[in-house]
């Protein structure tokens, strides 16, 4: 009987319990060996190949195209900063709605969930915009002329990173557009009953 | 007369082991339920929430005044006029670093 029992609960716990597996993302290094190796395993990943109409105008452009990367770089991290300090500006006004609402016995906890979303999804732009930056460093920095297919494949990179730092700074935004049906307006009827 | 306990019907110890390996196996399933569920992220995001409120330094904001529904109503309004300033698509849209902003093309 135990046995059945056993095996049932077994069985049961199979099938509910979902197998997560856990990578660890290796740390991004900086520097000229790491870069050569992150844009070396672009490239095969990519399995890039360039014909030579290509890989000549590459060569011909793509020192313009370097420096046109470095004016970006400089615009990205001002315009990441500032969302940051947007964001962390918002966190503390809702603190200090939510400790005016305190003191006249108005329950806020809301505002906690909301400031705890901000948080994640700052957090995620974060590392974003750190990903971000280091494919800008690695695209900027490498010798295009010699390593056109690493400049090419780091570009791939840089677009795909560009692309989820986006989608980071979108759903940031999209928190701040919830909070008015989920959050304001509950403050709103909690303080006008 | 009490009927006589055969060799198939479970004492009452083994009745006992059973219930409880029961009640323990519904506490697994029910807690691994709450685990993967939404609700459990909403209370990481409060408790998240909650931790970020205590270690935040106010400075110049305000948490004194007595506060009405016209004020959120205002600070809404104030949060959404510095959404607007923010373009997302401008900043970091892919078109900033295509091949024609980049000048690869022919």
């Amino acid at each position: 009987m135990y046995a059945r029992i056993s095996a049932v609960i077994l069985l049961i716990l199979a099938i509910i319990l979902p197998v997560k597996a856990f990578a660890i993302d290796a740390p991004v290094s900086s520097g000229s060996s790491s870069r050569d190796q992150r844009l070396t395993s672009a490239v095969s990943d990519q399995h890039l190949v360039l014909d030579d109409a290509k890989r000549a105008l590459l060569v011909q452009k793509c020192e313009n195209a370097q420096s046109a990367l470095m004016k970006i770089q400089e615009k990205a991290d001002k315009t990441a900063e500032l969302r940051t300090n947007t964001y962390g500006t918002f966190q503390k006004e809702l603190q200090g709605i939510k400790l005016r609402m305190a003191r006249q016995g108005v329950d806020a906890s809301e505002i906690d969930l909301l400031i705890g979303k901000i948080q994640q999804g700052l957090d995620s732009f974060t590392l974003a915009a750190d990903a971000y930056g280091t494919s800008l460093d690695d695209v900027i920095s490498v010798d295009c002329t010699q390593k056109t297919e690493q400049f090419q494949a780091g570009l791939i990179v840089l677009r795909k990173q560009r692309a989820n730092l986006l989608v980071a700074a979108n759903n940031l935004t999209k928190i701040m557009e919830a909070a008015k049906q989920n959050t304001f307006s509950q403050l709103k009827k909690r303080l006008t009953v | 007369m009490e009927p006589e306990q055969t060799k198939n019907d479970p004492s009452l110890l083994s009745a006992i082991i059973v219930a409880i390996g029961m009640a323990l196996f519904l506490v697994f399933v029910t807690f691994f339920i709450f685990i993967s569920s939404g609700a459990y992220t909403t209370v990481k995001q409060i408790q998240a929430g909650s931790k970020i409120t205590r270690s935040l330094q106010n400075g110049d904001i305000d948490t004194r005044s007595p506060i009405k529904a016209d004020d959120i109503s205002a600070y809404q309004t104030s949060v959404d006029q510095r959404l607007k300033t923010i373009d997302n698509a401008t900043d970091f849209g892919v078109a900033g670093v295509s091949d024609q902003a980049l000048g690869l093309t022919q």
